[in-house]
């Protein structure tokens, strides 16, 4: 309970792999204290230049749908798409990397999300860990896929529905939950949660789930159903409105989730940990540039709490 | 022995220490404004605040007004106080030159105190400057204080603004300040300090946004267009800004005194550049013109209205053509004239009393 790098939004952790690595395990050197600074480092840039950027102006559209055109709201989910990604990866990186400080490894929370072909993939590299749980504590425990196809779906949807509970307790979370789970049973039912061979089908199939993730988002988004269906309307029916898209809001929509994309087709930061394991003078001097570079933006910029600290 | 460890942290500061000399010299050498970043309640732009025993800047005048003088009384807030300029500098105090260059029976007082609103003039005409008999009272009115009119519903009293320069309360306070003062003497500071906000603004990470409780901002003055802010709201501070003022004119004018309110034009006004526009205000989230809705409420009021913002672009470019471009605001926030600033709004004032 008491250590803190995960303590408030994970991941979560298992006794059996975490007590062993306090009492016996943990082991400090300085490869691993330069990969867990750079894991910070990276976590910090994802939350604080990202995720913290995006935050006013998602905010601003779901404040008052109603003034907002449906490709201004369109384009504010999109945002949050990115913003929820960067947000919680971003808290997870530092969480992870400040355990390697003290030489202890947690495991990891997201395995580029955004890349997958299905939503059932989709669950197995988003928020990994609470996945991990749904499925041991929750999915096996109901029979998992060994009583019938049928009482799969059933189990698959009600671990998904308990999942959206988890986050919270109104009919947005329930509907987003049912939204997974539903998705998932079809994809299960026909196939489509095996990936395709052609290129062309991964890729419509990568539409077609990053579509589907960027709709349930605005039911996790929404202050109620009725605030996420307003939002769904309202961009279904392209309604007139305000479109807070200065240049800025675009950029921040569009350009950070093809940033996010395109930084998780490349592998970008596995290949700047790889690279700070090695890069011993260069990691101190970037150290020293993050630290003041982060006092001058903490010592002005307004205070964004990490979304998943409300769960 | 020191450890191998400690002995590199010790080179890395040395190194870290040398290049922050070498920027301090470097700047102080090159780029002299970065000096000006003290503002507190002595110093504004590192220029002494200077206010005289009655309490407000610029040189003190008798209450009784000699006979033949013309008195003219310049109220307003930072930008008619001369915020990051000397006393000097003020728009009243060129005003003041240009008029004696006319009249020179005349004097200009400087009335202006930071962070006041129309319902404080109101408090403090009642209170001290009504005894002063100006002939011409001359308000420079800014997009601050329209939001003030909804921020901050209770007037403050011309002591307690006059208070706000006093000296801190305890040791404790003092010390802080002349540390801060000290601090923020060096060039490096205020180098780093305004391209870091720059940085943020463009970035996003510091942005426009009215908080509903606290609107304080020259943004809704424009009609500030923001999810959670009733569209409404920017009508409702106008309209409780021409309340005020009437009730001011009718105040002034009970005194045979005629009241003039100059449109104190911020710089983002004057051009959409990264270099006018700083804080990189969308301008597409505006839904009214503040010179349209401030000219018709002057003019409900029975005043004169005089609009800096042609005077301010006509300077500016004048300046640009003959290749000695003149930012007309200070270096630090881009909100107040400098001196080239004040000299505009002054002209445009004396040209047209």
């Amino acid at each position: 309970m008491s250590f803190f790098p995960q303590l408030v939004a994970g991941p979560i952790v298992r006794a059996p792999e975490f007590i062993p690595q306090v009492k016996f395990t943990s082991r400090a050197d300085s490869v691993a204290f330069r990969r867990g600074l750079a894991r910070i480092i990276f976590g910090m840039f994802k939350k604080v230049y990202v995720a913290d950027a995006i935050a006013p102006w998602v905010s601003d559209a779901y404040a008052d749908p109603n003034r907002f055109s449906g490709a201004g709201l369109l384009l504010a989910t999109v945002a949050f798409t990115t913003q929820i990604y960067c947000d919680f990866s971003g808290y997870s990186d530092i969480a992870i990397g400040s355990a390697a400080l003290f030489g202890i490894k947690l495991p990891e929370n997201f395995d580029a999300p955004y890349l997958s072909r299905s939503i059932t993939e989709f669950w197995r590299r988003w928020h990994m860990t609470l996945s991990r749980w749904l499925r041991d504590y929750l999915y096996i425990p109901l029979g998992g896929n060994r009583r019938g196809k049928i009482r799969t779906y059933i189990n698959l949807m009600i671990t998904m529905l308990l999942g959206g509970l988890w986050h919270g307790s109104g009919w947005n979370w329930l509907v987003w939950g049912g939204i997974q789970g539903a998705v998932m049973s079809v994809e299960r039912l026909t196939g489509l949660d095996k990936v395709p061979q052609s290129r062309t089908g991964q890729f419509a199939r990568w539409l077609s789930t990053l579509a589907v993730v960027l709709v349930s988002w605005i039911f996790f988004r929404a202050r109620s159903y009725s605030h996420a269906m307003l939002v769904l309307t309202r961009i279904l029916s392209w309604s007139p409105g305000v479109i807070h898209t200065e240049n800025r809001s675009f950029v921040f929509a569009v350009g950070g989730l093809t940033l996010v994309l395109v930084a998780e087709w490349f592998n970008l930061k596995q290949r700047f940990l790889a690279w700070s394991e090695t890069r011993e003078t260069a990691m101190r001097w970037l150290v020293y540039a993050c630290m003041a570079i982060f006092a001058v933006t903490f010592s002005r910029a307004p205070n964004q709490e990490f979304i998943y600290f409300a769960f | 022995m020191p450890s191998r460890a400690t002995k590199r942290i010790i080179l890395d500061l040395g190194v870290l220490v040398a290049l922050a000399a070498t920027l301090e010299l470097a700047l102080r050498v090159l780029a002299p404004e970065y000096g000006h970043k003290i503002f507190d309640n002595k110093f504004t732009g590192s220029y002494p605040v200077d206010v005289n025993s009655d309490g407000y800047r610029g040189p003190a005048q008798p209450k009784e007004k000699p006979p033949g003088q013309l008195r003219i009384l310049a109220l307003g807030d930072s930008e008619t106080f001369g915020t990051g300029v000397p006393s000097g500098q003020t728009w009243p105090a060129q005003l003041d030159r240009k008029m004696k260059e006319r009249h020179p029976g005349s004097v200009v007082i400087n009335g202006g105190f930071e962070g006041v609103g129309i319902r404080d003039l109101n408090v403090a005409w009642n209170e001290v400057w009504r005894d002063y008999s100006p002939d011409i009272v001359v308000v420079g009115l800014t997009a601050n204080m329209v939001s003030l009119e909804l921020a901050r519903p209770e007037p403050l009293s011309f002591a307690n603004v006059v208070a706000s320069h006093g000296d801190p309360p305890n040791r404790l306070s003092r010390l802080k300040l002349l540390i801060g003062r000290e601090f923020h003497s060096i060039y490096t500071v205020g180098f780093i300090s305004i391209f870091a906000q720059r940085a943020l603004y463009w970035s996003g990470l510091l942005d426009h946004r009215l908080t509903p409780k606290y609107l304080y901002g020259e943004v809704l003055a424009y009609g500030w267009s923001q999810g959670d802010i009733p569209p409404d709201l920017a009508g409702k501070a106008w309209d409780a800004l021409g309340e005020d003022l009437s009730k001011f004119s009718d105040q002034i004018r009970k005194t045979g005194a005629r009241l003039v309110v100059v449109w104190m034009a911020p710089r983002f006004d004057l051009s959409n550049s990264w270099r006018d526009n700083e804080k990189n205000i969308p301008r597409e989230r505006f839904t009214l013109d503040p010179v349209v809705k401030a000219s018709a409420i002057v003019q409900r009021a029975d005043a004169k209205f005089i609009d800096s913002l042609p005077y301010l672009k006509q300077a500016r470019e004048k300046s640009v053509a003959v290749g000695e471009y003149r930012a007309l605001y200070v270096h630090f926030d881009a909100a107040h004239y400098d001196n080239d600033g004040n000299n505009v709004v002054a002209q445009a004032i004396a040209d047209s009393l």
